[in-house]
């Protein structure tokens, strides 16, 4: 009896491990990997495009059915990829498109399974965290320069290419979605600030308080101030930086790392006040209690349903809203900053990359071909996109022509004028990428923290953001010593944050 | 002495065609289990061994540079606050889930099982009906029914139970015992049924002999019908442990392990260091070791309890 509880009590143990352990399992190591690796470096990006090509010829003018397999993440323009594809494979009837669109994190998982069985889709994203080198130098991508027309590059913004994240060199593998422009404003509903008497658009913290707090009352527990996704902990990171990055403070970018005096910038004061002004919103009762439970798609559905009076988004709200709440009376307003605090600007949008052609495709010059359909004005995917008000496009004719969204426009120059772009450790050393991949994440991050203030789980914020400056310090100078960088490299000195940070700036640090 | 050795001779006979035929039986044995030996292997057996390889690199799981740190993942686990506040987050989940799975799976089931119950088949497939509702959907629906505007909310206040609306999701104080009462609600159906086959184990005739006794309904159920199927409530409170000491679908779907890591439990802490970072790469060799050092503390856990438990009803 005795050895048959022992039994099923190490039964129990082990199907625990085995259940969690499934988690982490992968179907292939790293060293296979690297064997993938070293076969995929053997040949050139340039030879393997004349082989590709080769291949290509053989079927061209052939009634071969293709299927081309694309893999993203794309939401917010899910109904007008779907139009895309629909007049694409009418079209070209050769050609079956087969569109799989996931979450992030899905996306981040899946793809890199698929990639080690040597069965990637034809045309994928760079999942984020990843870098445009590492992604090459594992073999996920190859050049498109031999596949795509002469012309087809001219119709880009210039500012839409750049080293480490479109080309290497002179290869091009990807390209980037939209033009970069700040995730970061805060939208208002128009029609509840009107309700709540609330008639000034407010730009100081103490405004933004006072128009929440008034908001609030007025809304007897079915309006608040401010609503946002809190369970999205990347969407409190872009928040609270933003936020610091307004009242003056060196802040890099979401997921990207800067030291100011050799430190992570992350217990500032800037930072504090930022940290401060949204633990005066959760004490005033102004954030919305749903906050901390949603994503943020939901609060974006819940301000449109007139929740709350502010919310802090993105461009990619404009085209829901257009489309789920044609009457939603709104506007949208620049990052508010601490009382007397004047031109300050938040970190510009990043150039990122997108999707590129995969290297072990068997269909490169179609998959080459949709790529330069979708960036087209012919096929209305990029036109509708800005007509909706989803994206800045990188074709800067499209978005002569179709920007005709006013609040889009209104968010457009709003970005503009209130951002600068930010110096970025990639441009100034290659290395960088190596500490990228180096480099481990330090719980609980900023968003972390936000969600506690937000949860009410954190009264002292303090300790947390100096516990995360010193261990963020500490894991950056390890990541630095590990891939051989100088830890000094993360450092800006000639960075001044009401300037954008230019070619001239990283060529004077050289 | 030429009988006897006739009849030692017939003995080996006997004795070889019960060997051969135990050798058949064991090779049909083998041969119906062969599949599931062999997904075991495949699905279980292989990952498991990887996991083991994994723990010991420091890898992203993403890139093909994987270097070999020994321990090292191991030692920093347990330094990691969060890991810890994870592990025990799990114990608790488990500890006040498997109790009252239990307890409310068997009263549904006792009453389910009385034959004088009209319409007991319809009550069954209503209460069996959570558990094949899809987690996501049922995560997704409840986030909007506990929600300060929800339905729930808006009985309590109407009916003045409280005065002001409960943040049950976003209280780092009832996010737990919040996912623990609506995984009690979708997945009681299941035990529900592990119950219903014990106690329709129980022989009819041990009803009616306790009726004939004189003893009642509740009675019955404590003294007879309990003790009987004790077993199979043993085997239940084991798949129930398991099952909750691995939950992840709930707690992903509603809370993401939030509020500031008030329900986060192993298995999203996994997938967290696993698949996704803020900064940086995702570190799938330390969420293997995460993973098997749980999993191994369970092991020793159970056979500490075991022990326990056995000199206790030594000296009893």
């Amino acid at each position: 009896m005795k050895k048959r509880q022992l039994g099923a009590l190490l039964l129990a143990g082990v199907m625990t491990v085995l259940s969690l352990s499934g988690c982490g399992a992968m179907p292939s190591t790293g060293n296979q990997a690297e064997e993938s690796t070293n076969t995929a470096e053997s040949d050139s990006p340039a030879e393997a495009a004349e082989d590709k090509a080769e291949a290509v010829g053989k079927t061209e003018g052939s009634d071969e059915k293709i299927t081309l397999r694309i893999v993203d993440w794309s939401d917010g323009s899910a109904q007008r990829r779907e139009e895309f594809h629909k007049k694409y494979m009418e079209e070209h009837p050769n050609i079956t498109i087969e569109y799989t669109m996931l979450t992030v994190d899905q996306f981040k998982n899946t793809i890199v399974t698929m990639i080690k069985s040597g069965d990637g889709p034809d045309i994928f994203p760079i999942p984020g965290g990843m870098t445009l080198k590492t992604a090459v130098e594992e073999g996920w991508y190859q050049p498109i320069n031999s596949f795509v027309t002469e012309d087809f590059a001219d119709q880009f913004d210039p500012r839409s290419f750049e080293e480490g994240v479109t080309h290497i060199g002179d290869d091009w593998y990807t390209i980037t979605e939209q033009m970069p422009v700040i995730q970061c404003l805060f939208f208002y509903n128009k029609d509840v600030l009107e309700q709540a008497g609330v008639t000034e658009i407010p730009t100081t913290y103490s405004e933004f308080r006072e128009a929440c707090r008034k908001i609030t009352e007025n809304g007897n527990g079915s309006v608040y101030g401010l609503i946002d996704g809190g369970k999205q902990v990347n969407r409190m990171d872009v928040l609270v930086r933003s936020l610091a990055a307004a009242a003056g403070g060196k802040v890099a970018a979401i997921t990207k790392v800067l030291t100011v005096d050799g430190r992570a910038p992350y217990d500032t004061d800037e930072m504090k006040q930022a940290m401060g002004f949204l633990k005066g919103l959760v004490d005033d009762g102004s954030i919305h209690p749903d906050t901390v439970n949603i994503s943020a798609p939901e609060a974006r559905e819940m301000f449109a349903q007139g929740q709350a009076g502010f919310l802090c988004q993105g461009m990619w709200c404009i085209s829901p809203w257009g489309e789920g709440y044609p009457d939603l009376n709104y506007g949208v307003m620049a990052v508010p900053v601490p009382d007397g605090v004047t031109d300050t600007y938040v970190q510009g949008g990043e150039l990122s990359p997108w999707i590129g052609v995969y290297k072990q495709s068997k269909h490169p010059k179609e998959a080459a071909e949709y790529l330069m359909a979708l960036f087209s004005e012919e096929y209305g995917y990029q036109s509708g996109c800005v007509e909706d008000g989803a994206f800045v496009s990188v074709i800067p004719a499209i978005n002569e022509k179709y920007m005709t969204n006013e609040i889009m426009k209104e968010y457009y120059t709003i970005a503009t004028e209130t951002s600068k772009i930010v110096p970025t450790i990639t441009s100034r050393d290659e290395k960088a990428n190596d500490f990228y991949v180096e480099v481990k994440d330090i719980q609980p991050s900023l968003g972390a923290i936000v969600q506690g203030i937000f949860s009410q789980s954190i009264t002292d914020f303090d300790g947390q953001l100096k516990t995360l400056a010193d261990s963020s310090t500490e894991e950056w100078k390890r990541a630095c010593e590990a891939v051989g960088m100088d830890y000094g490299s993360l450092e800006f000195p000639n960075w001044d944050a009401k300037k954008d940070y230019t070619e001239q700036d990283y060529e004077e640090l050289k | 002495m030429q009988k006897l050795q006739v009849a030692s001779g017939k003995g080996t006979d006997s004795e070889k065609r019960k060997r051969k035929d135990k050798l058949v039986m064991n090779a049909w044995c083998w041969l119906f289990m062969a599949l599931a030996v062999g997904f075991y292997i495949l699905f279980q057996g292989y990952p498991i061994i990887c996991s083991i390889q994994y723990s010991l690199l420091d890898w992203s799981g993403m890139t093909g540079y994987a270097e070999y740190v020994g321990l090292a993942n191991y030692k920093e686990l347990l330094h990691d606050e969060l890991f810890w506040n994870a592990f025990f987050n799990s114990f608790k989940y488990t500890a006040l889930i498997v109790p009252l799975e239990l307890a409310v799976s068997l009263f549904l089931a006792y009453m389910l099982n009385n034959e004088k119950l009209k319409g007991s088949s319809i009550y069954r497939t209503m209460y069996f009906v959570p558990v094949v509702t899809t987690t996501s959907v049922v995560g997704i629906i409840m986030i909007f029914i506990l929600g300060v505007q929800g339905p729930v909310n808006h009985l309590l206040t109407s009916l003045h139970i409280s005065g002001q609306p409960v943040n049950f999701l976003g209280n780092a104080k009832y996010a737990l015992p919040t996912l623990v009462v609506i995984s009690l609600w979708k997945d009681c159906g299941t035990y529900m049924i592990y119950w219903l086959a014990g106690l329709q184990s129980v022989p009819k005739d041990v009803y009616e002999a306790a009726t004939v006794d004189g003893a009642n309904r509740r009675q019955t159920f404590f003294r007879i019908v309990l003790p009987l199927i004790t077993p199979v409530g043993g085997i239940i409170a084991i798949l129930c442990a398991i099952n909750s000491l691995k939950v992840f679908d709930i707690v992903k779907t509603m809370t993401e392990g939030g509020p500031f890591y008030a329900t986060d439990v192993i298995a999203t802490y996994v997938y967290r260091s696993a698949f996704s970072s803020e900064i940086g790469m995702p570190r799938l060799g330390y969420a293997s070791a995460a993973a098997l050092f749980f999993g191994g503390a369970v092991i020793i856990i159970g056979l500490v309890l075991n022990g326990i438990k056995g000199r206790l009803s030594k000296s009893l």
